[in-house]
């Protein structure tokens, strides 16, 4: 689903619309997990926030400005919740990024690939780009980041996957 | 491996849970037109909700009604048919024509027709028309794009009920095409024959026995020769051919040729502002013979035209700066259909061509040692360095990109096709404007 028809799909959510949000729901289910995952780092605690995420959007959507940018308004909600939990988590046991409980990974070839190749801006860079279309300049706002930085960390992560990959299959 | 979103969408389903009840039981806040909150509830599952149950109840109710009353909806039979002609260049295409001799419908062979017939304003043209005239004007679409060149036979069949039919057939197409031939700076013969049901039917690749039989395994063949592909293929076969056809074939060869162009063009450029800057530098010197000495020239060769046109002021050392400029910019203007008139556009195209150097090498890698991993990334990469629109093509193709991979037949079609409409519309128009 593109910005347009995302904001047109949060429009109608916002006058109450269910099948619309059924929608975007199905739509954006997997960026939204992906990406708060790439804070949170463990499976449990990203599905927790990914439906507080969704209870936020339905309580919120009537605040959503139309024409503006849906991606980047529920990706706030969710980087904010991500943040917040790992402010909870934090108090009592940071995870690093390779020392997390092996059950609460997630599992696939490619994830498995990614996980182990990119650091944790890799990671969200090529989540932005590939599950949701972002721009490197987009991604920049998202990430605070210059986008000279995340056009030479995207390039630096494709780079890495793409050597992973021929590794693996050699 | 499959495609990389399309893996990373499929890796991530088993973890990404489906809707909560939690999420569901959270109403939806909306806000009153005086800017208060309130909670709708679960019943009202649109604005329209209810109207839309109700006009869908009252059409069923329609339908009904007519079938009990006898009334018929569609047409019980195709209007008929009375000859099939085939045109084979390659591309390949039939034509179904009426008894007045004018294209009923066409079907295309195999894919350099479906890439031809994707323009659907060029394949409404060729309809309702002689087929004479219809077979021509394929011919010339199939020229300008490139696939009848010197040495080619061009292979014209024609099947009919009755032989004057028949004879009639084959001699308007024979005039009209040898005419065409004749005329064009293509060197190339025309096979034209009357054929019978069987020889026909074997073209078509179908089962027919007898003309009425092959009327109508013509008239049931699809526009375009990918959909006999996908007819029986589930969604999974669907992506996979998707990306067999399409995405790896069609798509990646339309990215070389726009990267291999937008490289031509970008050096071209480069070596024109080079050119510009010598003549710049020489009007820099003050006091050098047949320079222009104390002018800046900050628009180098178009200042020069401008203020200096007299040849006469320019020594032979500039003056074959200025004819090499000339020459530079003649060559743009063949091969890229305009070139900068002034210093300020050569200003932009250097801009808008700038960023491809530095990735030039590593998506040329990309291309060249291809695998499904890195697809998308290759396509986003190139779409990413080229000028916004460049060659007519690049927002729209940046539309299928941002599709995905099609999930139904209907989204299978219209990708495809509009992929084979915009490669036919870069084949041609570029060509021509390179000359």
């Amino acid at each position: 689903m593109d910005k347009r028809e995302l904001d047109k799909c949060m429009i109608k959510v916002a006058r109450g619309d269910e099948t619309a949000f059924e929608t975007l729901y199905a739509q954006t289910r997997r960026g939204i997990y992906a990406f708060i995952y790439s804070y949170l780092k463990n499976g449990e605690d990203t599905e927790d926030i990914m439906q507080e995420v969704y209870i936020r959007v339905r309580q919120n959507a009537y605040r959503y400005k139309a024409g503006t940018d849906a991606r980047a308004w529920m990706f706030q909600i969710a980087k904010n919740l991500a943040l917040n939990a790992l402010k909870q988590r934090n108090r009592f046991a940071p995870l690093e990024w390779a020392e997390k409980p092996v059950h609460t990974r997630l599992h696939g070839e490619l994830l498995d690939m990614m996980e182990r190749t990119l650091d944790e801006e890799e990671y969200r860079i090529i989540i932005l780009h590939v599950l949701w279309g972002y721009k490197h300049r987009e991604i920049a706002e998202q990430l605070s980041l210059p986008t000279g930085t995340v056009t030479s960390k995207y390039k630096r992560a494709v780079d890495k996957i793409k050597k992973e990959w021929e590794d693996d299959n050699a | 491996m499959r495609n990389f979103k399309e893996q990373l969408n499929q890796e991530l389903d088993a973890f990404v849970p489906p809707m909560s009840e939690k999420i569901k039981r959270q109403p939806i806040v909306t806000q009153t037109p005086d800017g208060g909150k309130r909670k709708e509830s679960r019943l009202h599952r649109g604005k329209f909700g209810l109207l839309k149950y109700l006009v869908a109840c009252s059409v069923a109710a329609a339908i009904m009604i007519g079938v009990i009353l006898g009334v018929q909806f569609m047409p019980a039979v195709a209007p008929q048919a009375f000859g099939v002609v085939t045109l084979e260049i390659n591309p390949a295409v039939t034509f179904l024509i009426d008894k007045e001799n004018k294209v009923m419908k066409i079907s295309a062979l195999n894919t350099d027709a479906d890439i031809l017939l994707a323009d659907e304003t060029f394949y409404d043209s060729l309809t309702k028309i002689p087929v004479e005239r219809a077979a021509k004007l394929f011919t010339e679409k199939a020229e300008k794009a490139g696939y009848l060149t010197d040495g080619k036979t061009v292979n014209l069949s024609v099947v009919a009920e009755e032989e004057k039919v028949s004879n009639d057939l084959l001699s308007a197409c024979k005039s009209e095409l040898n005419a065409y031939l004749e005329n064009t700076s293509v060197n190339a013969a025309l096979n034209a024959l009357i054929v019978d049901v069987g020889a026909l039917s074997e073209k078509l690749d179908v089962s027919a026995n007898g003309f009425s039989d092959l009327v109508k395994r013509a008239n049931e063949l699809p526009t375009y020769s990918f959909e006999r592909e996908i007819k029986d293929l589930n969604k999974d076969d669907l992506s996979e051919k998707y990306r067999e056809n399409v995405s790896h074939g069609i798509y990646k060869e339309l990215m070389e040729k726009l990267l291999t162009e937008a490289y031509e063009r970008a050096t071209l450029v480069n070596d024109i502002v080079k050119a510009n800057d010598d003549i710049k530098g020489h009007g820099k010197k003050p006091g050098q013979e047949g320079g222009f000495g104390g002018d800046l020239l900050d628009d180098g060769f178009w200042e020069i035209k401008d203020k200096h046109p007299d040849d006469k002021e320019w020594d032979a050392d500039f003056k074959g700066k200025m004819d090499e400029m000339q020459r530079l910019l003649d060559e743009y203007g063949n091969r890229f259909g305009e070139k900068p008139e002034s210093h300020l556009e050569l200003e932009i195209e250097k801009i808008a061509y700038s960023r491809i150097f530095p990735v030039l090498d590593v998506v040329q890698v990309w291309l060249n040692d291809f695998s499904n991993l890195v697809f998308d990334v290759v396509v986003d990469e190139i779409l990413l360095m080229l000028p916004d629109d460049f060659a007519g093509v690049t927002e729209e193709l940046k539309s299928v990109q941002n599709a995905g991979m099609p999930a139904t037949k209907e989204e299978y079609i219209a990708q495809t096709k509009e992929l084979y409409r915009l490669y036919a519309q870069y084949i041609s128009e570029s060509a021509g404007a390179r000359g």
